[in-house]
């Protein structure tokens, strides 16, 4: 339970890593273990989110260990923030809720060659203009209602398909994870419910803790990887953080009843029924992968088409084109996602089925999936603070890759409850205190704004710190919010 | 109706329901995930429909499961029609099924106010049963 401090081990192993023994917990096949500094641990202890992390230990197959980042909070089943890597030639597992029910949540960056100076003083014209123009807010469909025969073929072809109704440019495959398309998707495995709830929601925010920002690069501290990524200091940028809306959610509740069953039929004893699973290489894991790529699909698909209707929005307001504004992406990731992957395991390459949930892929320089234009450098990981403060742009180290399977943390990670923060603040008096800091914040909720307020999220550059030092990803630059914009 | 409390879930909403009958603790917990949606509710009845959920097989007896099912049906038409359930006439409920007539307004968007979206009913410490006073509880967290 959260709000019932972890009693168990945390053992500091040096190194910002503090290790769960598997002795800790009967049915613990490997350790846990979590990126935090002392400040960091201490919260996450607070929060019991380490029993989580020792319960995920449990799953069959399981490699290594079960990691945790330094935003890690409390989830069901799953930690928010954790990694694990499952072996399908030891019996792994893939697990429903290791990706969660927002299939491929996930951020999208996309810089511009707009000075702060042009923007600073249009930015309530600017963010009125998006506001208009993206669809966001609960019960709100999105621009386009789909066809079954064309959502089919989103939920195949992901963010190709988008460009094949014109929205978008062909580079902004390239500077996307898989390429906006995983292989392997199965349109069949998805029910109609799926489809039905998802087929006017494509380019639609949603509401929660979905954003849309507009940043400054306000602090550039590798001036040589973030001249490949197109950033420069005293620039604009736009942060869009949103998934696979109903029909993903819609998928992961489909599977987690299948699950359950199998799980049973499996004979797997699981210390939490969110830790349902079936083998990979089962009928019920190739079935639930072949949904789950589905809904991944639809998430990129729909992040392609916010981006395109930012970049309208955008190019209205200041009067030039997306191209001659330089509106193009720097990278879009996933941060809740199953994926097979290759990796070294005691020495050996194995395919592994890599559990991020909460945690964003980080790969590092010279590795075939980071695009050409990165290479030399390593793949952009786009990491989210809260709407207050900061958010940053990180690259990919060798160190993710030899430890977490190429994988950092997601975000800044909640430090209160929503009803916490509800008790704390107003939604009219954070937008308030955001004007009052030059930010400007639109919000089909406010009390909803006031659930996102900034004090009920960690510091984001606490985290980033952590994995800085501990050798997982190197900080780019700092983004600093002028606009947000909130469902 | 009975009543509802939210509890502190670090992410997410927990809500902890109780009711005098099963009947009634399903319709409290659709009143409860359905406030954390809106602010307004719609003020008229826009459409009466049966509404029937059956706990998937192998899954029967198993009343968190029914919960979940009950909830999960009812968001599936708030996302595709829009409906918003706003009284019940159950004509069963039962841990092998729920039968209800169901009064739904249609929700408006830029007419009523919201809140959060919820995405999902989830399975995590979901608890389901009868006290020994005689009164239904539930206990269950909304992903948001």
């Amino acid at each position: 339970m959260p709000g019932e401090a972890f009693q168990g081990p945390l053992e500091d192993i040096g190194g910002y890593r503090w290790r769960i023994p598997k002795s800790y917990k009967r049915g613990m096949r490997v350790d846990g273990i979590i990126y935090a500094d002392a400040k960091l641990i201490g919260e996450i202890r607070h929060d019991n989110a380490p029993e989580q992390v020792a319960n995920v230990a449990c799953l069959p197959g399981i490699q290594k260990a079960s990691y945790a980042m330094p935003d890690i909070h409390w989830g069901y089943g799953f930690p928010i923030g954790g990694v694990a890597a499952t072996d399908p030639a030891e019996g792994g597992v893939v697990s429903p809720g290791g990706v969660g029910y927002d299939i491929n949540c996930g951020v999208r960056l996309v810089r511009s060659d707009l000075a702060l100076e042009d923007v600073q003083t249009r930015i309530e014209e600017l963010l009125t203009r998006i506001f208009t123009d993206v669809p966001c807010g609960v019960g709100v469909g999105g621009p386009i209602k789909f066809s079954p025969a064309q959502m089919r073929r989103i939920v195949s072809e992901g963010s190709r398909r988008m460009l094949e109704e014109g929205h978008g440019w062909d580079e902004d495959l390239d500077r996307t994870e898989a390429g906006g398309c995983i292989e392997g998707a199965d349109p069949d495995a998805v029910s109609k419910r799926a489809y039905e709830r998802g087929n006017d929601q494509v380019g639609t925010l949603g509401a929660g803790n979905h954003f849309l920002e507009v940043q400054a690069v306000d602090e550039v501290y590798d001036a040589r990887v973030a001249q490949a990524f197109g950033v420069a200091q005293g620039t604009i940028a736009f942060m869009i953080h949103c998934g696979s809306r109903g029909f993903g959610h819609q998928v992961c509740d489909d599977f987690l009843k299948t699950m359950r069953g199998a799980a049973r039929r499996y004979g797997f004893e699981l210390p939490d029924e969110q830790l349902c699973c079936a083998p990979v290489g089962s009928p019920e894991g190739q079935r639930y992968l072949g949904a789950m790529r589905a809904a991944a699909n639809y998430a990129w698909a729909n992040r392609q088409l916010l981006m395109v209707l930012v970049r309208r929005a955008v190019a209205a307001v200041f009067g030039r084109t997306p191209e001659a504004l330089g509106l193009r992406l720097v990278y879009d990731v996933a941060h809740n996602i199953a994926k097979m992957e290759p990796h070294e395991v005691d020495g050996r390459r194995r395919t592994l089925c890599v559990h991020r949930k909460g945690a964003t892929r980080a790969f590092p320089a010279g590795h075939a999936e980071v695009p050409a234009a990165y290479r030399e450098v390593g793949q952009p990981v786009l990491i989210p603070g809260d709407m207050g403060r900061y958010s940053f742009l990180l690259v990919g180290r060798e160190a993710a890759m030899k430890e977490t399977f190429g994988s950092v943390c997601h975000g800044a990670g909640r430090a209160m409850s929503r009803h916490e923060a509800s008790r704390r603040v107003r939604g009219d008096q954070v937008r308030r205190d955001l004007a009052a800091r030059g930010i400007v914040a639109m919000a089909r909720s406010w009390k909803g704004l006031a659930e996102e307020y900034s004090g009920a999220y960690k510091d984001v550059a606490d985290v980033v710190a952590v994995v800085e030092r501990a050798g997982l990803a190197h900080k780019v630059c700092r983004l600093r919010p002028l606009g947000v914009i909130k469902g | 109706m009975g009543t509802f409390t939210i509890f502190d879930h670090t992410a997410d909403v927990g809500l902890e329901v109780r009711a005098k009958s099963l009947e009634d603790l399903l319709a409290t917990a659709a009143r409860a995930t359905f406030d954390q949606m809106l602010e307004d509710w719609p003020d008229r009845v826009d459409a009466q429909e049966e509404v029937r959920v059956v706990p998937q097989p192998g899954l029967a007896g198993d009343l968190g499961e029914l919960l979940v099912v009950w909830l999960q049906e009812l968001l599936y038409r708030f996302d595709t029609e829009r409906l918003v359930p706003l009284r019940y006439e159950f004509l069963s409920a039962n841990q092998r099924e729920v039968r209800a007539d169901v009064a739904f307004g249609r929700f408006e968007a830029g007419r009523h106010r919201t809140r959060l979206e919820v995405k999902a009913v989830t399975y995590h410490e979901l608890r389901v049963g009868r006290e020994a006073d005689g009164t239904w509880s539930a206990r269950f967290i909304l992903d948001v």
